[in-house]
């Protein structure tokens, strides 16, 4: 037999339909995200944030490894801002455009792809990279989300926060 | 301006949107959609994006001699255990040849001398494999463009299947089967094609992945429909579960 019927292609077609609810979804979110000033209102730091004095005390408050440091409930602290806009500014774009510079229909038409990555190998290792830091971001994310009250914080991203919380974002 | 989304909205938007396509897709007899099917879709969507993006048939990015690999892998069969195959070998393919047919108005058999005599095209270009390498090599060749032009394609043809001596078989379609980088190979890097990469002559479709660049092809047949062909998933490479476009 020429052939390993061991070698289904599963793995490969999972990923790229994840791949394509990953580009549409994040690009429905970004352009959401810009366009109703959810980015700027919620993402992007304060003033007050980005002291010196503010910052080290953030960055304290996550060393001590306890719970909710930082920031008053349903407002994100300084350093899961920047981790947020790391991840959508950053990670993100950079996974779909190191993937699509090992594509050999793309790169035909857009042949710039690989002045951006050095190569299609190079944007191998960057999609493999970034994707590991995606990783280590989901790990993170979810361990903080189990030491701060979990069960509040999964009503507050589902159905919202309940309605005699006041509002610090309105 | 300034939207606001409450989740609560955006929770009942979804859930409502979710339970209008459930309905929508319960009409007795059509069987659940399954996961392979889920895959059709996304193959379908990449497939639509990039003959978009290629509609004006640019060119897969060509090299200078300079940046030939050294090292070419060469995977699947390297060596046809075929009888008639080896002993073309021995005699240095004089007598191979390959079976051109279906939709033309000229069906024939051409050699390797013929190959040679026809107009040909040399390109150094960059094999993406699936398996994630990638390497450099230059490949000469006639266009399928002009063998089938030689032969007299038929209005009717749309696909082109092609069959190899070790059982592999793929199809084309006419955007990508004209395109001028589409080959048929019978040199590499200035010498004769080498038995592991497909001698004495192979397919080069260089803007899809290398598995849709046949080996040791023995026959090419244009057709109206490749529905009726194996399991009418188009070529052997999609039955296994890859899809039959493999620009990814």
């Amino acid at each position: 037999m020429p052939i390993n019927l061991e070698q289904t292609g599963w793995g490969r077609n999972l990923h790229f339909l994840a791949a394509w609810i990953f580009v549409l979804n994040g690009t429905l979110y970004l352009l959401l995200a810009i366009l109703t000033g959810r980015l700027r209102r919620r993402l992007l730091p304060s003033r007050a944030q980005l002291r010196p004095g503010a910052l080290a005390a953030d960055l304290r408050a996550h060393l001590s490894l306890r719970g909710r440091p930082g920031a008053p409930p349903g407002r994100y602290n300084v350093m899961q801002k920047g981790a947020y806009l790391v991840v959508i500014l950053g990670l993100a774009p950079l996974m779909v455009l190191s993937g699509l510079t090992m594509s050999p229909g793309v790169t035909a038409a857009y042949p710039e792809l690989f002045w951006l990555f050095g190569g299609r190998q190079s944007a191998r290792t960057v999609h493999f990279l970034a994707a590991l830091a995606l990783v280590a971001f989901l790990v993170v994310h979810v361990w903080q989300v189990l030491i701060n009250h979990p069960a509040r914080l999964l009503r507050e991203m589902t159905i919202g926060p309940s309605r005699t919380q006041a509002d610090p974002d309105p | 301006m300034s939207i606001d989304l409450t989740r609560r909205g955006l929770v009942r938007g979804v859930a409502a949107g979710l339970g209008a396509t459930a309905l929508s897709a319960c009409d007795p007899g059509s069987a659940a959609p399954s996961l392979r099917d889920l895959y059709d879709v996304s193959d379908a969507l990449t497939f639509r994006v990039q003959r978009l993006l290629l509609r004006h048939q640019p060119l897969a990015r060509e090299f200078g001699p300079e940046a030939i690999s050294t090292v070419f892998p060469t995977i699947n069969t390297t060596d046809p255990e075929d009888a008639g195959y080896r002993r073309a070998k021995a005699t240095g393919f004089a007598d191979w040849s390959l079976a051109i047919g279906g939709l033309v108005d000229r069906p024939t058999r051409i050699g390797l001398a013929d190959l040679r005599a026809m107009p040909s095209r040399t390109q150094v270009t960059l094999h993406s494999c699936e398996q994630g390498w990638s390497a450099i090599a230059g490949w000469t060749g006639v266009p399928l463009s002009h063998l089938l032009a030689h032969v007299g394609l038929r209005p009717e043809a749309r696909y082109v299947v092609m069959r190899c001596v070790d059982g592999w078989w793929d199809s084309y379609d006419l955007f990508d089967a004209l395109h001028p980088q589409t080959i048929l190979a019978y040199g590499m890097n200035g010498r004769d094609l080498p038995v592991a990469h497909g001698a004495p002559w192979r397919l080069r479709v260089e803007r899809q992945l290398g598995y849709k660049s046949l080996k040791y092809v023995t026959s090419l047949e244009a057709v109206a429909d490749v529905a009726g062909l194996g399991a009418g998933r188009g070529s052997m490479v999609a039955e296994l579960g890859f899809p039959w476009y493999g620009g990814i």
